[in-house]
């Protein structure tokens, strides 16, 4: 049985050549000398030797090809393109069966015709009254402010067929949606400047398939 | 970092894909062995493998080349371990217990009693004696012995990857060991009677 020994708690921090250079020599004097703290260290040692025998274990190329798709920007930007692609059959197949039920369903021909008559006049129209506005103005173009006022008084109409066309629910509903959509595009397209260095994988755009 | 780093990590940014699997290649034992280690669970160690390589290439623009390459990755890789081994507690209640003989209070990580690597993996009777010991530690002790010894990561390198004082992480590294050393003595006793 070895005597117990006070400097034995210094042995892992001289394992670890975390004592000050005196300290260290002094220990190393000691070392000489003691016993129990040569034991210790050599238990530690032997520990140590184990645990770096512990092995690194290889995940296979599974994991390496899947890790992979998901960092090369080229691999990136093909799995986002056909997940678009996907989302935008999936899209493309919906609204086209949509449309089909509509047009089959019996009232809608009429509909059609009707709305499409009303706006082909709606359009005539206009354009009649965006003549004569024209006309009228260059007419009365020397009298300064009635010039303003008649463009205004003559636009007014202009402004009520607008309304009334965008109070059909199908004309304003497609206008809004085109709107959000072409906006949503234009935001996603965006330069992003800085998005290597900052987070994300490198920027994935439109344009660049 | 070593010239054969600095230049896959050059490669790399130039967008390369061939560095980019170097890279992988390189590395992907040494992240997947530490999150095995830490996490027990292959399908867990995986995903955080996969994660720690993509916040890696997005971090990559921001990397101190001063920094030793294998320290930053693998401080990432136990980051994302840790958290796991969080997300994964049974009870959340935090406890705190002091380990036997130790000043330090800690934690207590309760874990998925989950197979270990040792059921995992198949390996020499040495190496599954290594695993077994760094399997019998706790995990807060468990990953600063893995990132100290197996890693080869330096004390100031694991304080930071774990975001803990560099006196906790000497103190539970020295408390780590004295437990590994007592239980390789027992395992001695027990062999020779």
């Amino acid at each position: 049985m070895m005597r117990p020994c006070p400097e034995t708690v210094r042995v892992q921090s001289f394992m670890d050549d975390d004592l000050p250079g005196h300290e260290a020599e002094a220990f190393r004097d000691h070392l000489a000398g003691c016993e129990t703290c040569s034991a210790e260290l050599a238990a530690f040692a032997r520990m140590v030797a184990i645990l770096e025998r512990a092995p690194v274990w290889d995940p296979g190329p599974r994991l390496t090809e899947q890790i992979l798709d998901k960092v090369v920007p080229t691999r990136v930007r093909r799995r986002f393109a056909a997940a678009f692609g996907w989302a935008y059959s999936t899209a493309t197949a919906v609204t086209t069966f949509a449309v089909i039920s509509w047009l089959m369903r019996p009232g809608t021909p009429r509909w059609i015709t009707s709305t499409l008559s009303e706006l082909y006049l709606q359009a005539l129209r206009t354009s009649l009254l965006a003549l004569h506005t024209m006309v009228d103005g260059w007419v009365r173009f020397g009298d300064g402010w009635t010039l303003l006022g008649t463009f205004v008084e003559r636009l007014a109409p202009l402004g009520r067929a607008l309304t009334v066309s965008l109070s059909q629910p199908a004309v304003a509903l497609s206008i809004a949606a085109a709107f959000v959509g072409t906006v949503l595009v234009l935001w996603w397209m965006r330069p992003r400047v800085g998005a290597r260095a900052g987070k994300g994988i490198p920027h994935v755009d439109l344009l660049g398939f | 970092m070593s010239s054969v780093e600095a230049g896959l990590v050059r490669r790399c940014l130039a967008g390369d894909e061939k560095a980019y699997r170097e890279l992988v290649e390189m590395y992907q034992g040494q992240v997947f062995s530490l999150a095995l280690r830490m996490v027990r669970r292959r399908e867990d160690a995986e995903d955080a493998t996969q994660e720690t390589f993509v916040r890696m290439f997005r971090a990559l623009e921001r990397y101190d080349t001063n920094r030793p390459f294998a320290a930053w990755l693998m401080t990432i890789a136990s980051r994302l371990c840790i958290d796991q081994i969080r997300r994964r507690r049974v009870n959340p209640v935090s406890l705190t217990q002091q380990e036997p003989g130790s000043d330090e209070a800690h934690e207590m990580d309760v874990e998925d009693p989950g197979p270990g690597p040792d059921e995992i993996t198949s390996h020499s009777e040495e190496e599954r004696r290594s695993n077994e010991l760094i399997q019998s530690l706790p995990p807060h002790y468990r990953v600063v012995v893995v990132l100290r010894h197996l890693q080869d990561l330096s004390y100031e390198e694991i304080a930071e990857a774990l975001n803990l004082p560099l006196g906790t992480v000497k103190a539970r590294i020295h408390r780590a060991r004295e437990i590994l050393k007592l239980r390789l003595e027992e395992r001695g006793r027990e062999a020779q009677s």
